[in-house]
């Protein structure tokens, strides 16, 4: 045989080796579910308590499903994946362009600033195969070729709650069960459906099963209209100034978060009961290149009410926490109107982009300011405009973006930044921003340090550095000052944080990685002076934490984290958590699970530390370890039957020292607090 | 009244002097980065960090305090190099008319191969503060710097480890004493970053990261943030034929920015 014909059947016969493989681990991988821990935990350092993040999941989940295809991609579709920088992102497309569409998916790690984590996190989430799409929308094909989702949750604290004890007064009136009900439709990416049901804890059956509905029908891909949405939805433009609703990343370990990934018009499918819009809105194509996306939202709010000066009701704050408990707060319940209405322009050209947004929004009743001097540039009124601009150009290995906006009453406020990717190993991020103190706006989720994004100027500069396959670097400064009072704050304060993050992977079953976190910001003295001062607030944060995977049925993880916290001329407060994770998933088989045992101790909540807890699929927390005690939880994963899934935790809190937990209606006698959940899903 | 607030945080915080050697904008912007990285204004951080020069050079170097207007500093430097040794001199003022500092330091350097220098300086300082008089110190600063590779280095120094004082009655200052440990990461031809770990007797310990970016031949960008105190400091450097020119500044919560200026050549 020629030589030449001896080797291309070779590696015919290797490649054909390589499919068969491929499918063959495919197939293994289908049903897990993504592991969003390593992913999220990489992203953000701590989030909110109890955000729902299932679509960040669920997205991950389809994708791994139904992976993209990289050679047919836009960049809306990537910018769905948390962890790809948007540098990357359009590196990706320029490499497109000029290279053509890739052969493997491996030819990812000759991209500028694909370095071989983010591959890897890639991995199970594209292809470069041209699976065929089904794509016409016919009645036929939605019945057959839809997939549907059902999930049902039950959770509920053991302990008995000082709020369902028969108080007089305020007190919970409802039962103490969580129940969560959320259905999901999908016809291949250009129709679905979604309803949400929501029953929090101590909430009532007024008449309905739930206290709280959400559902959408979504079209997209139907020639001129790219995306409609009929129900709730959400809006993320530009830099989160603007028009952002739900939760966005900010500043984290991957210092290249703070660009933020826009993904424009989106259904909504959490269970948080106020970041949404509900109603109708569109994204259609103009002209070439040119996007608009009109928007039309009705909602009724939470609100604290009061009397003003001619009689009308009054409120100062919206309630954002859902919750309809107590009579108080189902008195509050639905109380304020709001009517949102404007659009948003769009235009793309290969590596530019940029957009407009105007919306007005308009109350049932007026907001007043707090008589508290730091709430005096608060918004007051009925009625709010909003204007926003926002860009991003890609210049050589440069990412520039920014968004400026303007409230109608109120200031303006600007976000403007950079990444750059310096050489292939080393990527850098620099923003400046500066928000108004009278800047309004209901949707601001830009990137700050307050809770708020107002009040508010700062510089950040990050560094990402991989110099290999082993090590990974990252720090960040964020230096801020907030030119008004703020909450405990009787003075303009500063402050800056230091994040730096050391990662050691020598294999790929063993990982060990070192963080340190430093805040020092300023508030109100404790000491009881004539006039108030402001002390400098110094918390700081030692992680040391290690995961192995000792063979392909069991993980192990282990952390040591140590807080300081230091007000003022006070003594330190020292914290420390201690845990051990055990990850049990053996391919094939019908149960898996996972169990944490820690040890935490920390003088007060001054010093408490925050850790990433396992849960059932798409319900997840950054756990909260404060005082001192054990926590330990375990999950389950029961397969039933193909397309039925289980999954059951049990997870507690065993305090010492203490005779009660939890504070007011939360109070609970003892020293335990243990809850249940259990979910049922099931794919059909 | 700034200089008065100026003299309290000088004289009340810490009874050392400015800690601070001027180390040029190049290593100011990278966070006063001086423990492992190849500068002329190394001679006043890591004198071993001068072995990297084939020709005689020199630099000049103006900061302003944006604290006040009087506040100032101005150092030059120069260093000669015969093969493997290196002999350079130093000189910086710092002050306003009635508070001056003045530094003069001489070094001597010497590579061992490729991998390996060592350097020493020898300062003589003086203090001049108006009706108080005048005093006068010496001081001796140590460095090494190792290349593991063209990628990496790893250097040390030590200014003032038996820590000198003042000889004067009068003035109850001292000189400085810092311990460093730093290492440097070129990452590209294009992209260097470096770090050092700095104690200053009876200060925290500080942490600083620095890098630099040559953006084209002729331009060079550079930041830094150091963590204690906090700082963030930015700065550029033009590079043309024989001619270097540097600018920098950086900018502490309390002290406000401090832009300064070099002109360098090489011979």
């Amino acid at each position: 045989m020629h030589p030449k014909l001896q080797l291309a059947m070779r590696f015919r016969m290797l490649t054909t080796l390589f499919v068969l493989m491929g499918f063959i681990s495919n197939a293994q991988i289908l049903e897990q579910e993504p592991d969003v821990k390593d992913i999220l935990e990489s992203i953000a350092d701590n989030l909110p308590d109890d955000y729902d993040f299932s679509e960040l999941i669920d997205i991950l989940t389809r994708y791994r499903k139904h992976p993209i295809n990289l050679n047919k991609t836009s960049p809306e579709e990537l910018k769905t994946l948390v962890f790809l920088s948007p540098l990357q992102i359009s590196n990706f497309f320029s490499h497109i362009k000029e290279s053509g569409n890739l052969a493997d998916v491996l030819e990812l790690q000759s991209i500028d600033g694909f370095d071989t984590k983010t591959v890897q996190s890639l991995l199970p989430f594209v292809t470069t195969s041209n699976i065929t799409e089904y794509e016409k929308l016919s009645l036929r094909n939605i019945i057959h070729l839809g997939e549907n989702d059902l999930i049902m949750r039950f959770a509920q604290t053991l302990q008995k709650q000082k709020g369902f004890t028969d108080l007089p007064g305020n007190r919970y009136l409802g039962s103490p069960e969580r129940f969560q009900t959320r259905y999901r439709y999908h016809y291949s990416t250009i129709l679905s459906a979604a309803i949400t049901l929501d029953k929090d804890a101590g909430e009532k059956f007024i008449g309905k099963p739930f206290d709280f509905y959400s559902g959408n029908i979504a079209l997209s891909k139907l020639g001129k209209v790219k995306k409609l949405v009929i129900g709730d939805y959400t809006m993320q433009f530009g830099q989160g100034l603007t028009l952002w609703s739900g939760f966005s990343f900010g500043k984290g370990p991957d210092v290249t978060s703070v660009a933020k990934k826009d993904l424009g018009l989106r259904p909504y499918n959490s269970t948080n009961e106020y970041s949404f819009l509900r109603g109708t809105s569109a994204t259609i194509n103009l002209l070439n290149g040119f996007d608009i996306t009109p928007f039309i939202s009705f909602r009724k709010l939470d609100a604290s009410q009061d009397i003003g000066i001619n009689g009308e009701l009054v409120q100062s704050t919206i309630n954002q926490t859902g919750l309809h408990r107590t009579p108080t707060e189902i008195k509050n319940k639905n109380n304020l109107t709001q009517q949102i209405y404007g659009t948003a322009i769009q235009y793309h050209e290969n590596e530019f982009s940029v957009g407009a947004i105007a919306y007005q929004s308009k109350y049932g009743n007026s907001f007043i300011t707090q008589t508290a001097p730091y709430d005096k540039f608060s918004f007051t009124g009925n009625s709010l405009t909003n204007y926003g601009i926002y860009y991003n150009y890609t210049y050589r290995n440069m990412y520039l973006y920014g968004e400026g906006g303007k409230s109608f009453p109120g200031g303006f406020a600007y976000i403007n930044g950079a990444l750059i990717s310096l050489s292939p190993t080393v990527s850098a991020a620099v923003t400046y921003r500066n928000y108004a103190k009278d800047y309004h706006n209901f949707f601001n989720q830009a990137v700050s340090e307050s809770s708020e994004p107002v009040n508010e100027k700062g510089i950040y500069t990050g560094l990402n550095i991989n110099p290999n396959k082993q090590w990974a670097f990252s720090i960040y400064g964020d230096y801020f000052r907030f030119p008004w009072l703020k909450y405990r704050v009787d003075a303009p304060s500063k402050g800056y944080e230091i994040l730096s993050q050391v990662a050691y992977l020598p294999n790929k079953i063993f990982k060990v990685l070192l963080r340190y976190k430093t805040e020092n910001k300023q508030q109100n003295t404790d000491l009881d002076v004539p006039i108030t001062f402001i002390d400098d607030v110094k918390k700081e944060g030692y992680r040391f934490e290690c995961s192995w995977q000792a063979n392909p049925k069991w993980g192990f993880q282990n952390r040591i984290e140590v807080s300081q916290y230091k007000k003022g001329d006070a003594n330190a407060e020292f914290g420390y958590l201690l845990y051990q994770d055990i990850d049990y998933s053996p391919l094939f088989s019908k149960i898996s699970g996972n169990l944490r045992i820690a040890y935490f101790n920390t003088p007060s909540y001054n010093s408490r530390i925050y850790a990433y807890e396992d849960d059932v699929l798409y319900s997840f927390a950054f756990g909260m370890y404060s005082g001192k005690g054990f926590r330990t939880y375990l999950n389950m994963k029961y397969t039933l039957a193909k397309k039925l899934n289980l999954w059951a935790r049990y997870a507690m809190f065993h305090y010492q020292h203490v005779t009660t937990i939890g504070t007011y209606l939360d109070q609970i006698e003892g020293n335990k607090k243990s809850e249940v959940k259990i979910q049922l899903r099931y794919q059909f | 009244m700034k200089i008065l607030c100026f003299l309290v945080v000088v004289f009340l915080s810490t009874p050392y002097l400015h800690a601070q050697n001027n180390l040029g904008p190049r290593l100011s912007a990278m966070a006063d980065n001086g423990a492992a990285v190849n500068d002329i204004w190394a001679i006043q951080a890591n004198p071993a960090g001068i072995t990297f020069l084939d020709h005689p050079a020199i630099s000049l170097n103006y900061i302003k305090h944006l604290l006040s207007e009087e506040i100032s500093s101005q150092s030059i430097v120069g260093v000669i190099p015969f093969k493997n040794n290196y002999v350079g001199a130093s000189f910086q003022r710092y002050g306003f008319s009635v508070y001056n500092e003045n530094k003069i330091g001489f070094t001597y350097a010497k590579s061992f191969g490729e991998k390996l220098s060592l350097g020493l300086n020898g300062n003589y300082h003086q203090l001049k503060i108006d009706h108080y008089g005048a005093s006068t110190g010496f001081s001796i600063d140590f460095g090494v710097l190792y290349h593991f590779d063209s990628h990496f280095s790893i250097g040390a120094f030590t200014n003032n480890p038996s820590e000198q004082k003042f000889n004067s009655q009068l003035i109850s200052a001292k000189i400085p004493a810092s311990f460093n440990l730093g290492a440097s990461y070129l990452a590209t031809n294009k992209v260097l970053i470096a770090t050092t770990v700095t104690k200053i007797v009876n200060q925290s310990i500080d942490v600083k990261l620095g890098i630099e970016y040559k953006m084209v031949d002729l331009l060079s960008l550079r930041g830094g943030i150091s963590s204690k105190p906090f700082k963030q400091s930015v700065g550029f450097g033009l590079n043309y034929k024989k001619f270097l020119m540097d600018m920098a500044t950086n900018y502490d919560a309390n002290l406000g920015y401090a832009p300064q200026i070099a002109i360098g050549y090489a011979f």
